[in-house]
């Protein structure tokens, strides 16, 4: 027997205690008469009754441990604050950011054929904040992390390290002041490293190459994070925002997508957790799925734009700036 | 947020803020309290042990990474399921695309639901232990997503608001996905021959317990 139509949709809310009292009450009442929607409630209650809980799920033994070793030896490094007095000058990053992103895309390139500029500017800020002076957004997000001009106000805390990030930018971007709208070539152009690199589908294993933590991290980690609070103001709601900040000055991923190329994402993007709105959205990226987005954009052969984090570590993740294209 | 009777939620919660200004002792005395958790997730998530255990400790070590930019009064469950559950959607869509084998797709519309009538046998809500081998075996016939917000809902009991922000997706997709996902089981459970519908008496009318 089938539940009827009209109140089918209602079941599994009913089910879950997701309805209304007075719709709840409809519920109650239609279930009196309708044999179809009773035997379907019962049959989800039963299967509630039934269902496996976590006592029927076997947990490795060492896991915890392993977990904790994982982290005590620096696999997981926190995120840490930069220091007041950064930015550094430009010269003495450049070393840094290169070591960077061969640590991070000679894996990547190993596993997947992939083609990415490489460039010294991350887009999000950049383009947000690209009417202010580069020394006034240096400024702002050095001293109080505040978003970049029309960024929504609620997450502030994930503006750690977009704020990070755009005070480099602001550094960085210096010699394209004046331009309210950096196409990411001329950007490119504006430092001097750009660099186009392709690798093709050999090592596999080299994975777990940039597994090293850097031990300055670990330290910082360890030690009680009041700089990370001073940041990241505890200011507003945004759970997920702020909490998905998580090692948000890891290196930072930018595209320009048109309809067409969004598109074929499909609803890839939707898996990841959104920071911002945008133009440009960013998302905040967990290692895998930076790894597996590049990999996408590889297959479909859309271009992107990596930066490595501004002190050249590698942590894990990172944010994903998706910038509409004309 | 449901710890073991053992912890009390001030104990939780100062285990939460220590792990978040550094101390390795509380956080693992977190991971023991949620490991059973997040295990029951990526178990069933994922294919196999390995990619279960793997994305457990990506879960975990992604937490420890985002404890300081946790904000304490959100849900710390939600949160970390939502790391785990992101953890398991990477590695199953890594291991689809390793495999290209396309699964039933999210956007096939309309389940066909014949449910045929409901045996009357009186088999006696054919054991319980019965009945839950049948129910893990058919969420491993669901679509990951269908899979994922099921056990949100029954195992860890989130409400739609919390399994949302798990999942990332809209209350109007988890609603739908948990409809679909609950037919599709108990297409499942009838089909195979598994599931004796409860005597349709006392439980009728009572709203679950969320």
């Amino acid at each position: 027997m089938k539940y009827c139509a009209e109140y089918g949709a209602l079941l599994d809310a009913f089910v879950d205690g997701e309805l209304s009292p007075d719709d709840s009450a409809r519920v109650r009442e239609h279930l009196k008469t309708c044999g179809g929607c009773r035997s379907y409630v019962d049959a989800a209650l039963a299967i509630r009754d039934a269902f496996p809980d976590e006592n029927d799920t076997e947990v490795p033994e060492d896991f915890a441990a392993v977990v904790m070793t994982a982290i005590s030896s620096g696999a997981a490094p926190r995120e840490t604050v930069p220091p007041r007095t950064e930015p550094e000058t430009e010269p003495s990053q450049t070393p840094a950011r290169r070591r960077g992103w061969k640590k991070i895309l000679l894996p990547l390139a190993a596993c997947f054929a992939v083609a990415v500029l490489v460039r010294g500017i991350p887009l999000g800020g950049a383009s947000s904040g690209s009417a202010a002076s580069p020394s006034a957004a240096m400024d702002t997000a050095a001293a109080t992390a505040a978003p970049p001009a029309g960024a929504e106000a609620e997450s502030p805390a994930a503006y750690a390290g977009a704020a990070q990030e755009s005070a480099l930018d602001a550094q960085e971007a210096a010699p394209a002041a004046g331009e309210p709208e950096v196409g990411v070539e001329e950007r490119a152009a504006a430092t001097e490293k750009n660099v186009f690199y392709t690798a093709s589908q050999s090592a596999g294993s080299a994975e777990t190459s940039d597994s090293g933590a850097p031990t300055e991290d670990t330290a910082n980690g360890a030690a009680p994070t009041a700089g990370a609070e001073t940041v990241a103001p505890a200011a507003a709601g945004g759970t997920f925002a702020a909490a998905s900040a998580e090692s948000s000055s890891g290196r930072s991923v930018s595209v320009t997508l048109n309809a067409e190329q969004r598109k074929a994402l499909g609803n890839l993007l939707e898996r990841f957790v959104l920071t911002e709105a945008g133009p440009p959205a960013v998302y905040r990226l967990t290692e895998t799925q930076l790894h597996d987005f590049l990999a996408e954009l590889e297959r479909l052969d859309i271009a992107a734009t990596v930066t490595e984090p501004s002190d050249g570590k590698a942590s894990g993740g990172g944010l994903l700036y998706v910038s509409p294209a004309d | 947020m449901k710890s073991p009777p053992s912890v009390s939620p001030e104990q939780e919660r100062a285990w939460i803020d220590a792990a978040r200004g550094g101390s390795q002792d509380a956080f693992e005395a977190l991971v023991h309290l949620y490991e059973k958790k997040v295990f029951a997730l990526t178990s069933r998530l994922c294919g196999n042990p390995e990619d279960a255990r793997e994305a457990a400790q990506e879960a975990f070590l992604a937490a420890w990474q985002g404890l300081p930019f946790f904000r304490g009064d959100a849900s710390f469950s939600t949160w970390l399921y939502r790391l785990t559950s992101n953890a398991c959607m990477d590695l199953l869509r890594r291991e689809q695309r390793r495999t290209s084998a396309a699964g039933p797709s999210l956007d096939d519309e309309e389940i066909n639901i014949d449910v045929p009538s409901p045996m009357e046998s009186p088999q006696e809500a054919a054991e319980r232990r019965e009945l839950r081998a049948a129910i893990e075996a058919g969420l491993q016939s669901l679509p990951p997503d269908y899979r994922a917000v099921l056990i949100l809902r029954e195992l860890h009991q989130l409400t739609y608001d919390e399994i949302a922000q798990t999942v990332d997706a809209d209350l109007g997709t988890v609603k739908s996905r948990i409809s679909r996902g609950r037919k599709l089981l108990r297409k499942f459970l009838l089909e195979t021959g598994n599931f004796s519908p409860p005597r349709p008496s006392k439980e009728t009318g009572k709203e679950g317990s969320q």
